[in-house]
């Protein structure tokens, strides 16, 4: 248990620097645009700074880290500690609680325009992580209050992998242009399982469990036992000792298109991340478990003879299941936009949907932003997104772009309260993206109205 | 423009960073100290259930062991069928260490004897059966000749015969007879003792995480007050026309359940006992239950049979939550 959730952690600390955020949908000047819609191109070509030349995060739940984590004594914690009160530990929770984040860290990006300033292409490698938790409100009960329970649907997946991508945006007429992005993946790692059914009783008769679920992992080697009746399990005290890098090859599509209705008006449109990673046989393991314990006492009848009950929880282990390899979809995202400007496009209105399909739920995100561009080198945005029920957010975005930097910054975290590592502490959503690249070569020439 | 612009972000960065609360270092999570339950938990476990027939309850050697059952039916054989007062127990103690509630039941006894035939040759038989020996050498010795004749005709006669010759005899001689009888029950009816019941314990197979889980975070035995801490308690329940006293204890540990009064067709709650991390191991390792148990009353009203059985389960109660 301690294990899996440091590995939660961890991957919370690696999206904490950056996630894909919906105020930079609408700004023009920034290279980390097309990555909403590869239809969209800068103003300029450009060379991004090595490693920080494009880093997004996001996180997306409906907990945030004050739900989980509380100060005990003058130190962090988290609410399972034994110390912190089960009301207290409760109060933030919901029946089903969950948590998304993904991440992305440019490595090598670069791209220009084509002679006629209207194509552009650009090429990425990029460094991706995703990962998921869901856990019900029963089982933080069971672990509080030790109330027996059945806390299905318990699990948590994370992902890592290198994309390699070229991308080609290009006009069908006008006012139509279409971009499609292709990406070849190189797995790194993945981490998966999911409780189908978890039971858990500890009474005065009887204590029992039960749990039914599924464990993938690939790239990184877990330890295997032998449990007490003989059946192999995994275990993963060591895990993380040994790598089998490359775990795994995918292939991802991007395809997006942006319509200029009216000179003022343009509407915009993507879907993301189609494809998938095959993770390898050799580089992955599965396991598997559907079983039951149960002690009832031993119970020594009047013939002398006594029963011989057991209760070995490593019975619940995942067994070492069958494995022919893991083929799994990318998560998908469709990106809708729309914005209206005014006075030579200085002023923007726009509106923007995205939905995204991660492994335990579709997040789905609107936007609303106003954008400004007082000058071609300047341009500043304010947003406010509503995501799905869970919670609602403001955001700020700056894109400095003089013909010598293009420097982007874009965050929902500007007043909120934040850890060190920027990660909120009260808001259950978070996006920031930062990018530096060095503009080279010839500006497009793609709007009608140009901004002097 | 250039000193506007590094105004502005100056301006942002100063925001982001004031908002930054450095107690939420990621870096620094407390991860220790998870428990299942807290303070005020308490969660209980079965442990195991002894039970025990008439063939594991009998006398002591000096009774050659004789079964619960063969002990009920001596016993019965001195009872009166009513008893004084009307109560509706027999208190084993006192016809050990009360002679004048001794001396009431033998009373009560030769009443019924003086009037009911079948109660007379009961009690014969039964003498001729176990003491006839003794009853013969009483007989020739008392200074009555009919006695002296009627104990060579008892020598080697049936017991059904003997009998017979006894009844009258306590017809027309209750004096002497009477006498005779009540030493006689004193074998049968005073200093009852019960052989202890030992009971194997075999090893319960529980993991060790479960074991941690259970002891790792105990108060030691000096807090009075202990929030996390380890308890047996149970049950007790009989089938038998009895009341015993069990003092039950498990080998090689402190355990000593207590003196506990199981009474007939009763449960009988076993009160907490406070136990430690060692105790708790020798439990799951295998050890043996020993038990002392001695009779207190006797219901002859009550029937039991061969199935009738005395069962006792021990449980655990843990306070506090459950280290993980």
């Amino acid at each position: 248990m301690k294990k899996i959730y440091t590995l939660l952690f961890a991957a919370l600390l690696v999206v904490s620097a950056s996630a894909q955020n919906a105020t930079s949908y609408f700004m023009e000047g920034s290279v980390a645009r097309s990555q909403w819609n590869p239809a969209f191109a800068p103003n300029r070509g450009y060379v991004n700074i090595p490693f920080i030349g494009g880093i997004q995060a996001d996180v997306q739940g409906n907990i945030a880290l004050d739900n989980f984590l509380t100060m005990q004594n003058g130190k962090l914690t988290t609410i399972l500690n034994s110390g912190v009160p089960a009301s207290l530990a409760l109060a933030g929770l919901d029946d089903m609680n969950r948590i998304g984040a993904g991440a992305k860290l440019d490595l090598i990006g670069f791209g220009a325009y084509t002679k006629n300033k209207r194509n552009f292409w650009s090429v990425e490698v990029n460094m991706r992580v995703n990962a998921d938790a869901r856990a019900p409100y029963q089982f933080f009960d069971f672990v509080k209050n030790g109330n027996s329970g059945n806390f299905a649907n318990l699990g948590m997946s994370l992902d890592s992998y290198i994309e390699t991508s070229f991308s080609y945006s290009f006009p069908i007429i006008d006012k139509l242009y279409l971009g499609v992005r292709g990406k070849f993946l190189v797995g790194a790692a993945r981490v998966a399982f999911n409780f189908s059914d978890f039971e858990a009783y500890m009474g005065a008769d009887r204590w029992y469990a039960h749990t039914a679920g599924t464990l993938e992992v690939s790239g990184l080697v877990p330890g295997t036992d032998v449990s007490s009746d003989g059946t192999r399990i995994y275990n993963f005290d060591d895990m993380g000792e040994e790598v089998k890098v490359p775990a795994g090859y995918g292939f991802g599509v991007d395809i997006g298109a942006t319509y200029d209705i009216l000179p003022e008006l343009q509407l915009s449109l993507s879907v993301n991340d189609i494809g998938f990673m095959a993770w390898s046989s050799e580089s992955s393991a599965v396991g598997k478990v559907d079983e039951d314990v149960e002690f009832t006492g031993v119970e020594i009848g009047t013939d002398g003879e006594a029963t011989q009950p057991s209760l070995d929880l490593d019975e619940l282990s995942f067994a070492v299941a069958d494995n022919s390899g893991l083929t799994k979809a990318l998560r998908a995202s469709v990106n809708a936009g729309a914005e209206y400007s005014i006075l030579n496009r200085r002023i923007g209105f726009g509106l923007f949907y995205s939905a995204k399909f991660w492994e335990y739920k579709t997040r789905h995100n609107l936007t609303a932003s106003v954008n400004f561009r007082p000058f071609k080198w300047l341009h500043a945005s304010g947003s406010f997104s509503y995501f799905g029920g869970d919670s609602t957010a403001a955001g700020v975005a700056l894109n400095i772009c003089p013909g010598f930097i293009n420097l982007f910054v874009a965050t929902d975290l500007l007043l909120c309260e934040k850890t060190p590592q920027w990660v909120p502490i009260s808001q259950s959503n978070m996006n920031i993206t930062f990018g530096m690249a060095v503009p080279l070569g010839r500006r497009g020439e793609r709007h009608l109205t140009k901004i002097k | 423009m250039k000193r506007f612009l590094l105004f502005v972000l100056s301006a942002a960065a100063c925001l982001q960073v004031a908002c930054i609360n450095e107690q939420f270092d990621l870096t620094n999570i407390e991860s220790d100290g998870i428990a299942i339950g807290g303070d005020e938990s308490e969660f209980l476990m079965p442990l195991v259930t002894v039970k025990f027939n008439s063939g594991d309850i009998c006398q002591n050697v000096e009774h050659d062991y004789s079964s619960i059952m063969e002990l009920r039916e001596q016993i019965n054989i001195w009872l009166p069928t009513t008893l004084p007062n009307n109560a509706n127990y027999v208190d084993i103690k006192a016809l050990s260490n009360n002679p004048t509630y001794l001396q009431s039941i033998m009373d009560a006894l030769f009443a019924e004897m003086h009037t009911d035939k079948a109660k007379r040759l009961e009690v014969a038989s039964h003498v001729m059966t176990e003491f006839r020996a003794e009853l013969i050498e009483q007989l020739s010795n008392s200074g009555n000749a009919t006695l002296k004749t009627a104990s060579s005709q008892l020598i080697n006669t049936s017991i059904a015969n003997g009998a017979e010759i006894l009844a009258q005899l306590f017809v027309s001689y209750p004096n002497e007879i009477e006498g005779i009888l009540q030493d006689m029950s004193a074998e049968d009816l005073i200093d009852i003792n019960l052989e202890n019941i030992d009971t194997e314990i075999p090893a319960l197979d529980i993991s060790e995480d479960i074991e941690q889980m259970l002891t790792e975070n105990l108060d030691p035995s000096s807090e009075e007050n202990a929030v996390n801490a380890l308890y047996l308690f149970g049950e007790t329940k009989s089938g038998f026309p009895f009341q015993f006293r069990i003092r039950p204890t498990i080998e090689y540990t402190d355990i000593d359940l207590g003196n506990i009064l199981i009474d007939s067709n009763t449960t009988t709650p076993i009160d907490d006992v406070r136990i430690y991390r060692e105790d708790l191991q020798t439990l799951f390792n295998g050890s043996q239950l020993v038990m002392p148990i001695s009779l207190e009353r006797y219901y002859p009203n009550e029937q039991f049979n061969d199935n009738s059985e005395i069962s006792i389960s021990i449980s655990l109660r843990k306070t506090g939550g459950l280290n993980i």
